[in-house]
């Protein structure tokens, strides 16, 4: 698909879309929500390019067909470094996040559980799960990862909640299929989708069993409503300019997806009620994608070229601390892209066929996201200055009045437009405290799990018995 | 016998670009530009290809020349490739 039959394709979607308490009747012209589009329609654009086919399309298992990457299934470790690089060539392009892989990681997350559900309990979803599949590719579409429920009382399972609804659930079983009531919160891209594909958000028991259900339905499908989050600074998208918006090209979005008793058909049902296998289905896609925030080193790239730039046009690039912290900033950030290489280089293939990152490598790698980030903000505003927050407005600039004294008072180096300087101070005011922190910051923090998460996963998963075997051979301990 | 030089076609092939060195795009169409009508360009899986030039941005170079293996590869990594890439062409035409 192109990028403008992406567009067209939205504009024939009937969704039903709330923002600031009003209908949004054209989501796709919407200037808040515009930039979110236009950075998933870059993964369309992108894939066209020859400079960027390989990284970008791959040869589908299914068809044979050359395909977008995110829709594809990991055949082998090349893919799955591939789709590593391919995050951060997407997070550099557009500065922001680009909505598509949680998607991706879903598909490829229920390739492996369908597969052994199916082995273990002889039903049949794996085959309906690749027939949705090869539906997503030959179609080009994009699909939202839908994992996390409004959770109520954390201390509480799905079925102890006060409100039963505070974890989606299964509410009716039909003969042609399901009726599901809930929501999911905080979804990514969630209008910018064809697809919306729902899975549990935790391990569950017995008791638990009418939330362990996964499906796939399309965006628009009835019943369901969009509500959007909001973003820090998104209303400067509502103004004339486009300097204050410091990346006038490219955003993302979340939005609260309710299920108001929404029907779905059978063939469109890849879990139900298989309770042992939702803790398998959260640490698959979870895996997966916390290898995804690869695209948070693409996303370092921006910010330490703006820091790097903000520098020069200060006339500070030669100070040795200045130097020193743009050292420390390309070294946590190129530490994060070790993390995302390296999980996926030591990928493994399951009994489904499809190959999954190393989940210590791929916990390891996250939990530096949820710090390297903040780090490299910290440096990206000690480098640019205090003007990157108390800078007047572009039409104070662009004011007979007031422009001539802005354009005086705030020159940095005199080889460069003052209105340049202030175009690289509101990037970075973007990136760290503005509309593209949600994602630089925030979702580094909490995207594919808060801290605790991966914690918890590294504790299960480094194997101390062989640590302390070593330790206790080397002291001379004969146990 | 006519003494019109003969255009060597080159397929032309270019890594996924993650995090290229150099502007790729840029070096390409300055090869492009020095070979003027002393080259074709096809793409990397053209059958009519006589030559690959593998473009990779970095010393990984990892394009995917799986396609192209009964082809003569020539890979650049770098700017500095592009002159010896020039020569080549012209050396094969004579
Ligand atoms: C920008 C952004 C984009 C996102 N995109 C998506 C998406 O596309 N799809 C999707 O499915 N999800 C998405 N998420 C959701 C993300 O996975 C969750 O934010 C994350 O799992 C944390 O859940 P929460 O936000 O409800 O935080 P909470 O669960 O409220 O966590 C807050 C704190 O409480 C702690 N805590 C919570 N429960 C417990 C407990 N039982 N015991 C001990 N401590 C606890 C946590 O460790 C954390 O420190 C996104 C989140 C963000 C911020
Ligand atoms: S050659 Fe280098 S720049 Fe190109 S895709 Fe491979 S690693 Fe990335």
């Amino acid at each position: 698909m192109t990028p403008q039959q992406y567009e067209e394709s939205l504009r024939k979607l009937k969704l039903e879309v709330y923002m600031f308490g009003k209908r949004v009747e054209n989501v796709v012209d919407d200037p808040i929500i515009r930039p979110s589009m236009n950075a998933v329609a870059k993964t369309y654009e992108m894939a066209q390019r020859p400079e960027y086919e390989d990284i970008m399309t791959v040869k589908s298992h299914i068809t044979g067909k050359r395909i977008n990457r995110f829709t594809h299934i990991h055949q082998n470790v090349d893919d799955l470094v591939k789709k590593s690089k391919m995050g951060r060539l997407m997070g550099r392009a557009t500065g922001c996040c680009f909505q598509r892989c949680v998607g991706m990681d879903a598909l490829n997350a229920l390739s492996i559980v369908t597969y052994d559900i199916d082995k273990a309990k002889g039903t049949e979803y794996n085959q309906r799960f690749l027939k949705y599949l090869a539906f997503v590719q030959e179609h080009d579409l994009v699909c939202d990862g839908a994992m996390t429920d409004p959770k109520g009382n954390r201390a509480l399972a799905p079925h102890q909640q006060a409100d039963p609804d505070l974890f989606l659930h299964v509410v009716e079983e039909r003969k042609e299929g399901i009726v599901v009531r809930g929501a999911k919160a905080h979804q990514t891209g969630a209008v910018n989708s064809h697809e919306i594909i729902v899975m549990p958000t935790i391990a569950m028991r017995a008791e638990d069993k009418d939330y362990a259900v996964s499906f796939a339905l399309p965006s628009e499908a009835k019943g369901i409503v969009y509500i959007m989050g909001r973003q820090s600074c998104d209303t400067r998208k509502l103004e004339a300019g486009q300097l204050d918006r410091g990346n006038p090209f490219f955003g993302g979005h979340e939005a609260l997806v309710v299920f108001e008793n929404v029907f779905v058909p059978w063939e469109r049902v890849f879990m139900y009620k298989e309770y042992e296998f939702a803790g398998s289905l959260v640490e698959n896609f979870a895996s997966y994608h916390r290898q995804s925030y690869a695209c948070k080193v693409g996303v370092g790239d921006v910010l330490i070229g703006a820091s790097q730039t903000a520098a020069e046009y200060n006339g500070a690039e030669r100070a040795s601390h200045v130097k020193d912290k743009i050292i420390e900033m390309n070294h946590l950030n190129e530490t994060l892209y070790c993390g995302c290489i390296s999980c996926a280089s030591e990928g493994h293939k399951e009994p489904s066929g499809t190959y999954v990152v190393d989940k210590l490598l791929a916990n390891v790698h996250k939990q530096n996201v949820t710090r390297f980030p903040y780090e490299i903000a910290r440096l990206a505003q000690d480098i640019a200055g205090g003007l990157m927050v108390t800078m007047p407005a572009e039409e104070d600039f662009k004011s007979p009045t007031t422009g001539k004294w802005l354009d005086k008072y705030y020159a940095g180096n005199c080889d460069v437009p003052t209105l340049n300087r202030m175009r690289i101070l509101r990037l970075i005011e973007n990136l760290t405290l503005g509309t593209a922190a949600v994602g630089y910051l925030t979702e580094s923090m909490h995207g594919a799990g808060s801290p605790q998460a991966q914690r918890i996963m590294i504790s299960r998963l480094a194997n101390m018995a062989e640590k302390k075997k070593a330790a206790k051979k080397l002291s001379g301990i004969d146990e | 016998m006519s003494n019109t030089p003969v255009a060597v076609i080159v397929g032309l092939k270019y890594c996924g670009g993650c995090k290229p060195d150099y502007d790729r795009v840029a070096l390409v169409e300055e090869i492009r530009r020095r070979l003027g009508d002393e080259a074709i360009w096809v793409r990397a899986d053209d059958p009519t290809a006589e030559l690959i030039l593998a473009v990779h941005g970095c010393l990984t170079a990892c394009a995917d020349l799986e396609s192209c293996q009964a082809k003569p590869i020539v890979a650049v990594t770098g700017p500095e490739a592009a002159e010896a890439f020039v020569c080549h062409v012209q050396t094969l035409k004579r």
